[in-house]
């Protein structure tokens, strides 16, 4: 076991016998850049004045500090695990290696303070010293190394092979630059000390001079030095270490740095209720009395929603994800929480009073720029299919497009200003209970003469079969409807449908913001369940299975609901279901993710477990699928709206099939199914593609058609 | 401009029309009942000249108690009053001429400076109402309007009317009547907080009574019957394009007689 | 045997097509037919109505005549009326007919059934059949009054050459021009010979199976076979993929249209497109496609090329049509 001969002397070259000019001037320095730091935080439209804005903030939000055990559990994993952020394998590995250099390199620098500015002066011992010495280089200079690698990956890819949804601002590339120079000029005091010191034969420690690795490759350039000269230079490079590491301290309070601090407390703060993306709720009794709806000022957001632009980093995952950006809309996520931050500061000055109190403007007087229009744009607005995709590709748990639906709410309900084609969804809606205004008599016509037991005959049922507008209405959907009915009777399970007591569940309405008549709807059609006691509910849309699993629970509507892919899934396992037949000429049969199965919901396998048992084997996937399948486009109201900016989603998405070699695309939706059957034909595939329903398939192979 | 709109609750367009047991009428029961989709562009007409010039809307109309429903949709879209004529057993028999006769008797009461009306209900298809209130009140009627200007000192209108092929333009001195068609203005989807306000606006209920109208209907419906249901769809075989193109015409010609 | 008069529209200096069709039907229902055609410069036109069953023809002519308003025009045929006293008076439900059925009720204080598709007689009453609900509902309905004033539905009767007395006499008109307010500043109709879709007796709709804005030459030459009452329609595909001018979409977010002759050519049946044409009296559709949900909703369907369907139905329709 080595000794006390095994350690090195701290302050080395800097402090002297004298007076410590160099440890008083840098405790000096250090000072100052932590006030600087505070000044930072605590400057006109900084992070304290963007909390003010927070506490004025009025809407709503979902609990944010209970189960405070859990939540520092998660967070704690979160952070130092990278889960989220090694979802994109080259960005999150440079990120851990930064993360987790930063860290060895704290506890080097700690270690250095505690032995160097406490333990050596007060109490002239070593605890630096011996094995635990060696370990402390091994450690401090492998975190100095992990770092340079990770700011290289970055460096590398912000200067030869930026993606286009990755923005580049000057602090961008200073942060990039100035973690360079910390660990660099770092690793230079480390290698002309050791060039002064351990490299030279002789001295004590030369036989362990490679564990310090980092220093001592940064020593070989100046193996020609002499002692004398090393020594100089060092105490040159030091100083300049030195402030360059207080300039970054102060730095991090002006830049997205903070996200250093504001990243793990909003992970800490997630949403943790059952619904992946819960809107603001508006009661019920407040419509009569409220005098507005959704959100047109800064304020009417919850303070979460402004906390959350604090903590953008501006990685642009959301971007990269998102459907809209993709097909050339103008629609970043990213951009929506940014403008949203800078509206925020802006807004914050102009409503501080001279004792710094943050005062409501009112709208008269207000004069900067509108919040819907000009921080954030309309066609931004409308442009969102609702598809999750930037909640769930966020590493720092900010919740994006519920944003741009607050404004939406505001839009619909206040202004009747949406796309002109949403008016007569509306009123279909409305008068007839379906998207389309077919009339509602015309429900269960799908369902005639094929044994469809209805509810109204049969009293009550273990599972109501929710069908749905498009199940119900649209030609191509019918077939779905058919052949789950078809199965349904097969596998002898015992459920109704309500016919033309059924009615539209409203997820569009929400969706475009119109609060009030999707709470009309669901209140219609939750009091016929609740006249037929139903507990259990399939669907077949995915976007009814959403809305009346978490929308209508927040309205007192408590059902078991399920997806028709979870109950195939059963009935095939269990084997109530037997796929006799084979479904020949389906190689090369892919499965489109629905966005309200998989990223809201998790059902991402019982499809694939179904074309398994069809004989199938897994499908062939698409270059996006699972937590980052491409929407179809039809999302968040988009079905019933233009698509006149930018290309169509449903034919990328299509492409994306192509490329990937499908001969058959599978959905288990029927906003999907339409979207694609149509992206086919639009790109004139129909000779050699097709879109299929999954339940289409499996009445086939169960020789139900 | 001061302006009254006639409004009209009828079944929704595509609300499925069932007979009554004595084929003298229709069932009401489960219909969904809606505003007159032409009287929609009448009240947004109106309300779009209240929102230039000033002045107010007041809607009237003949129906028994869920026409109200009607009225709460005019108001939400911007009318500021309206008289309800509620009357249940006058308006189930009442004709247009009838019908008239009772609104132009509540329209007398009010001020107004034009009248707006749809240019029929779809559910009578009649489009008579107009004309005999111009009669009644001694107004001119300019029916199917498309687009309609006011003069500046607000005394006169110039009205686009639509005409087979094309259109005319017509002025003429206010007070007049004018018939809305579609395309005169797209009829607004009211805000929640003006749905919410019209549950407070003033309606005034009136018998035909409190008129003093009397009228006695000048047509009966004498029975109701429903359409053949449309057959089922004929596939035109043929050997080749040219042999399905001469089947097509042949049975265009002469089994739909649409040629 | 009742009296009828018959009001005689003239467009473009001719007598409508409908005029013919009520006259021949008033014929029919025997009694004396008296016309009444009104307009400027219009005299010489009256002798044809003879060959449609008209005994007597009286003329309105006169500069104040020239353009359609309603007012004059009920205060010459209520004249008309007053010198024949009919117990009957028919119009056709010409966008004219409309206006001027009720106001001319109106004036005799009379009810008035607009836009009959069936006629009988009960005694010296008639007994119409109308359509309401939008087509969905036929009521047999009856004026009480006398006159009865009754608009007839264009094409719903037929025109039949039936021979009357035919004799013309000219009236002259003294209008109280007291009650005349409105005044027509100007009147444009249209070059084209198209009409509009939502006036259109029959649509040729092309959709994505167009497959290009050079191919809607193909419905534009098949509507031409059918003559002036026939236009060209598309839907939502045909219009977003750039081939045709919205003003031609038909279906949910274009025009609602029921003419009685839609011809859906690579039209798949998109719910939205239905809801714009699915009142249509007869529905064609023509696609390469048998499973196309089109053909749920078509009278006549053909399975094929419409490449190859379009230009050989043009010339079946051009012959039928004798050109």
């Amino acid at each position: 076991m080595p000794g006390a001969e095994i350690t090195r002397e701290l302050y080395w070259n800097v402090v002297g016998t004298g007076f410590p000019v160099a440890r008083v001037l840098s405790y000096i320095l250090a000072l100052a850049a932590i006030v600087l730091f505070v000044k930072g935080l605590f400057r006109r439209g900084g992070f304290f004045d963007a909390v003010k804005m927070m506490k004025l903030a009025s809407g709503p939000d979902v609990p944010r500090t209970d189960n405070a055990g859990q939540r520092l559990k998660y967070a704690v994993a979160e952070v130092f695990g990278h889960r989220k952020i090694l979802r994109e394998p080259y960005q999150g590995v440079a990120h851990l290696f930064i993360f987790w250099g930063f860290i060895a390199l704290f506890f080097g620098t700690f270690m250095d303070f505690v032995q160097g500015d406490i333990i050596e002066p007060l109490f002239h011992a070593n605890i630096l010293q011996g094995g635990f010495y060696l370990f402390f280089s091994l450690i401090t200079d492998l975190g100095g190394i992990m770092v340079i690698a990770g700011i290289i990956m970055f460096l590398v890819r912000r200067y030869a092979g930026r993606p286009k949804w990755l923005d580049d601002k000057p602090e961008d590339r200073i942060i990039l630059w100035l973690i360079l120079a910390i660990v660099v000029t770092g690793f230079l005091i480390e290698g002309l000390r050791l060039q002064a010191t351990e490299m030279q034969p002789g001295h004590p420690m030369h036989p362990y001079a490679w564990y310090s690795f980092g220093g001592h490759l940064f020593a070989l350039p100046f193996a020609w030095m002499s002692v004398q000269a090393a020594k100089g230079l060092h105490r040159f490079v030091w100083w300049l270490h030195l402030f360059i590491v207080m300039g970054f301290i102060v730095y991090v309070a002006y830049s997205k740095l903070l996200h250093i601090f504001t990243v793990p407390v909003n992970i800490y703060m997630r949403n943790m209720t059952e619904n992946p993306a819960p809107l603001k709720p508006i009661p019920p009794e407040t419509f009569e009395t409220a005098e507005t709806f959704g959100v047109h000022l800064l304020e009417e957001y919850s303070w979460k929603d402004l906390f959350d632009s604090e903590v953008c980093m501006r990685c642009g995952r959301c971007v990269a994800v998102c459907p809209a950006f993709n097909t050339d809309k103008p629609l970043k996520p990213r951009d929506v929480i940014q403008n949203l931050r800078e509206h925020l500061e802006a807004k914050v000055k102009l409503s501080l009073d001279a004792d710094g109190k943050v005062r409501v403007i009112h709208e008269e007087s207000y004069e900067g720029p509108g919040l819907i229009g000009e921080v954030i744009e309309k066609d931004a607005i409308w442009a969102c299919t609702t598809c999750m995709a930037c909640i769930e590709a966020c590493p720092a748990y900010i919740s994006q497009f519920p944003k741009l639906i607050d404004l939406r709410r505001y839009l619909t309900m206040m202004e009747s200003d949406f796309p002109a084609e949403v008016q007569e969804v509306f009123r279909g809606m409305e008068n007839n209970s379906n998207p389309w205004n077919i009339g509602s008599h015309a429900r269960a016509d799908w369902a005639k003469e094929l044994n469809v037991p209805l509810m109204s005959q049969k009293g009550e049922a273990e599972y109501l079969f929710y069908v749905g507008c498009a199940g119900a209405f649209d030609d191509l959907n019918k077939k779905v409807a058919i052949a789950l009915a078809k199965i349904f009777n097969a596998a002898g399970l015992d459920y109704a449908i309500l016919g033309t007591e059924e009615g539209c569940c409203g997820d569009s309405a929400k969706k475009i913001g119109n609060e009030y008549l999707f709470q009309m709807l669901a209140e219609t059609n939750m009091e016929v369940f609740n006249n037929y006691k139903v507990k259990k509910i399939i669907t077949l849309c995915p976007h009814g299975y959403n809305t009346l699993k978490y929308d209508y629970k927040e309205l007192g509507g408590d059902y078991e609901v399920y997806h028709y892919t979870e109950i195939l899934d059963d009935l095939i396992r269990s084997g109530k279901i037997t796929l006799k037949n084979p479904v020949d000429n389906l190689c090369a049969i892919s499965y489109h993710d629905s966005c309200y199965l998989g990223r809201y919901n998790g059902i991402y396998e019982q499809p694939r477990n179904i074309l398994k048992a069809l004989g199938l084997g897994a499908p062939v996937e698409m270059a996006s699928h699972h937590e980052k399948s491409l929407c179809c486009g039809a999302g968040g109201g988009r079905m019933w709206m233009e698509e006149t900016l930018g290309t169509r989603i449903n034919q990328k998405r299509t492409q994306e099939a192509a490329d990937a070699g499908a001969k058959t695309v599978c959905t288990a939706c029927p906003f999907c199914y339409t979207m694609l059957s149509d992206g086919i034909k639009e790109l004139g595939k129909g000779e050699e593609m097709r879109a299929v329903d999954i339940a289409q398939l499996v009445a086939k192979a169960a020789g139900l058609e | 401009m001061n302006s009254v709109v006639c409004v009209k609750q009828v079944p929704d367009t595509e609300t499925l029309i069932k007979l009554n047991a004595d084929g003298t009428g229709i069932v009401t029961d489960g219909v969904k009942w809606i505003m007159n989709p032409f009287d929609e562009y009448a009240v947004e007409e109106a309300v779009r000249k209240k929102e230039k010039t000033g002045g107010t809307v007041t809607l009237v109309s003949l129906g028994p108690d869920r026409a109200l429903d009607a009225i709460r949709s005019g108001l939400a879209m911007g009318a500021d009053t309206a008289v309800h004529i509620n009357d249940a057993d006058f308006a189930a028999k009442a004709d247009p001429y009838a019908t008239a006769q009772a609104l132009a008797a509540a329209i007398k009461e009010l001020e107004y400076d034009a009248i707006f009306c749809g240019k029929q209900a779809v559910d009578d298809d009649a489009g008579q109402v107009a004309a005999y209130l111009g009669e009644l009140l001694d107004l001119p009627v300019i029916t199917l309007v498309i687009k309609l200007e006011l003069s500046d000192d607000g005394k006169t209108a110039i009205a686009t009317r639509e005409i087979e092929g094309g259109h005319a333009v017509i002025e003429v001195p206010l007070p007049a009547i004018f018939t809305a068609q579609k395309g005169l203005n797209e009829p607004r989807y009211a805000s929640l907080p003006q749905i919410m306000k019209a549950k407070k606006k003033p309606v005034t209920v009136k018998t035909v009574a409190d008129l003093g109208v009397s009228a006695e209907p000048m047509t009966v419906i004498k029975g109701m019957s429903l359409p053949p249901e449309r057959q089922a769809g004929k596939m035109i075989e043929g050997a080749d394009a040219a042999a399905k193109a001469a089947a097509l015409a042949k049975a265009l010609r002469e089994e739909a007689e649409v040629i | 045997m009742p009296d009828i008069l018959v009001y005689a529209e003239v467009q473009k200096g001719e007598i409508k097509k409908g005029a013919f069709e009520i006259a021949s039907k008033a014929k029919a229902l025997g009694g004396q037919v008296s016309a009444c055609i009104i307009g400027k410069g219009v005299e010489g036109l009256a002798g044809e109505l003879g060959k449609y069953g008209a005994d007597k023809i009286y003329v309105v002519d006169g500069p104040e005549f020239e353009n359609y308003l309603t007012e004059p025009y009920v205060q010459a045929l209520a004249h008309v009326a007053g010198l024949v006293n009919p117990s009957i008076i028919f119009l056709s439900a010409s966008a004219q007919g409309k206006d001027l059925t009720p106001a001319l009720a109106a004036r005799l204080k009379v009810g008035a059934l607009s836009d009959c598709v069936e006629l009988s007689l009960e005694g010296d009453k008639v007994i119409a059949k109308r359509p309401m609900f939008a087509g969905k509902a036929y009521a047999t309905v009856e004026a009480l009054g006398s006159p009865q004033v009754i608009s007839i539905r264009p094409n719903s009767l037929g025109v039949e050459e039936i021979a009357g007395a035919g004799a013309v006499e000219k009236v002259d008109v003294n209008l109280d021009t007291s009650k005349i307010k409105a005044v027509v500043k100007s009147v444009e109709v249209r070059e084209s010979e198209e009409p509009d879709q939502t006036e259109a007796e029959i649509i040729v709709s092309g959709g994505r199976g167009m497959e290009g804005a050079e191919n809607f030459r193909l419905l534009e030459e098949l509507a031409r076979a059918f003559g002036p009452t026939a236009t060209v329609g598309a839907s939502r595909a045909a219009v977003d993929a750039g081939w045709i001018d919205h003003g031609y979409q038909i279906g949910q977010t274009g025009k609602t249209v029921s003419p009685n002759l839609y011809i859906a050519a690579g039209i798949s049946g998109a719910i939205q497109h239905l809801a714009g044409m699915n009142t249509s009296k007869v529905i064609v559709a023509i696609n390469k496609d048998p499973e196309a949900p089109i053909f749920s909703k078509a009278d006549y369907g053909v399975v094929g090329d419409l490449f190859e369907i379009l230009p050989k139905l043009t010339e079946e329709i051009k012959k039928i049509k004798g050109q």
